[in-house]
């Protein structure tokens, strides 16, 4: 449920900086967004920010340090990352082609829906956590979902983004088995979704025939995932082919 | 023709365009999409308006934006076809999408007035946007006291956003302005049905 904000100048500010530079929890983005869709004046503070940072680099300001511009190319790679540019480069060589089928353009989508009904402590860590999740930086959400699963978070949630995390923070090896740990719970709504990523996780560890046997066990019912995973499988027929 | 809403003026939702386009901006990153995305939200809106109101128009709108976004963000394709890989697919990858958050007039004018910065007040804004510093921590890092950060910061933003609200496009603020003055239907674009 949203919450009610304040709206003086220096709020307004604050706010607007934080909401652009996505660094904002869900709950709280979202009572600014229930606040600003009414008010011009928080409007205009998030234009402002946002023409800032599109400007900052522009000026010839210097970019992000390498070690976060690193992060923004894994994270924010639309993940793809790993595998694009590889792919271009290697076109030719099918276990590359193979191994850039494993990359994911958009990281699986959070919503935001709370875990629970009422607050926990471990719900709280997993919230933390999502935040760097939102903004791409895999490899910090992949330790605070492990932290809140480590203080008794037991969610399907936590365990499914840990294992996003991993794979869209290029440990494949990490992520297969965490997606395992999902689907080791059988019918859960992250089934199906598991079964992809975890497929795609193994192509990026050249395991071709294992990412099609698990893409093998989506099934009709599965809907949209499963028309990908169909898509998916093709490709790795096609390239394998050459 | 368009019913009224019973607990609502048509103004009233209109007022709210901006916003929403805003919102959708800033999770999809494309203008078109977000201009669907503010036109879908009034429309269902508006259906939903018809026998009752709530207490707060804004989070109910903006709530209904959140599951038009959520829809989009569902449906897009999460891997890229190998045949339709584009040539520039690596630099659309790394494609900024808060730039699509204002109009070029505002970027160009806040970008002229970045460059009039002095380079430490440059790097200082970009350790606040890009590094996501806070301003006692970039003191720590430079070995300064915060308030003179502080200062720093405020005055740099302060530069930027004389050059910013003499760029804003008039559009964006006195639609709210103009609407909530006058209080008119006029103002509705046509819906279109989605029914």
């Amino acid at each position: 449920m949203s919450t009610s904000l304040t709206c003086d100048e220096s709020s307004r500010r604050s706010n607007a900086e934080r909401y652009v530079a996505r660094r904002m929890a869900t709950q709280e983005a979202e009572a600014f967004e229930d606040h600003f869709v009414t008010c011009a004046d928080c409007q205009r503070e998030v234009r402002f920010a946002s023409a800032i940072i599109a400007g900052l680099p522009r000026a010839n300001v210097a970019r992000p340090s390498a070690k976060a511009a690193r992060r923004l190319w894994i994270g924010g790679g639309l993940a793809i990352a790993a595998g694009l540019a590889t792919l271009m480069i290697l076109r030719s060589e099918p276990r590359s082609e193979l191994v850039a089928l494993g990359g994911v353009r958009e990281p699986p989508t959070y919503l935001g829906i709370p875990v629970r009904s009422a607050d926990a402590p471990q719900d709280s860590l997993f919230e933390a956590a999502m935040g760097p999740y939102g903004r791409r930086r895999y490899a910090a959400a992949a330790a605070g979902l492990r932290a809140a699963l480590a203080a008794g978070e037991d969610s399907m949630p936590a365990q499914f983004f840990l294992a996003a995390s991993l794979l869209l923070d290029n440990r494949a090896t990490e992520a297969v088995d965490e997606f395992q740990r999902v689907l080791s719970h059988g019918e859960t709504p992250y089934r199906a979704e598991a079964r992809y990523y975890r497929a795609k996780a193994l192509l990026r560890l050249g395991r071709r025939a294992d990412a099609q046997a698990e893409l093998a066990r989506l099934t009709s019912v599965d809907g949209v995932v499963y028309d990908m995973g169909r898509a998916l499988a093709d490709s790795i027929v096609h390239v394998n082919k050459r | 023709m368009v019913e009224r809403p019973a607990g609502v003026e048509g103004a009233e939702l209109e007022v709210l365009r901006a916003g929403v386009r805003l919102m959708a901006l800033q999770a999809l990153g494309n203008a078109d999409i977000a201009d669907e995305v503010a036109q879908e939200t009034i429309v269902r809106a508006f259906h939903s308006l018809r026998s009752s109101r709530p207490e707060r128009l804004g989070p109910f709108v903006a709530g209904i934006a959140r599951h038009v976004i959520a829809d989009i963000i569902r449906a897009r394709p999460r891997e890229v076809s190998f045949e339709n890989l584009a040539p520039d697919a690596e630099a659309q990858s790394q494609h900024d999408p808060l730039a699509a958050l204002c109009d070029e007039g505002e970027k160009a004018q806040v970008h002229e007035a970045l460059d009039l910065l002095a380079a430490r007040d440059r790097e200082l804004l970009r350790l606040v946007f890009f590094e996501e510093l806070s301003p006692s921590q970039i003191a720590q890092r430079l070995g300064v006291p915060a308030e003179r950060i502080r200062q720093r910061k405020l005055r740099a933003l302060a530069r930027l956003r004389l050059a910013f609200e003499e760029s804003a496009d008039p559009r964006h603020d006195s639609q709210l302005g103009a609407t909530i003055q006058h209080g008119t239907a006029g103002t509705l674009k046509p819906l279109r049905n989605t029914e």
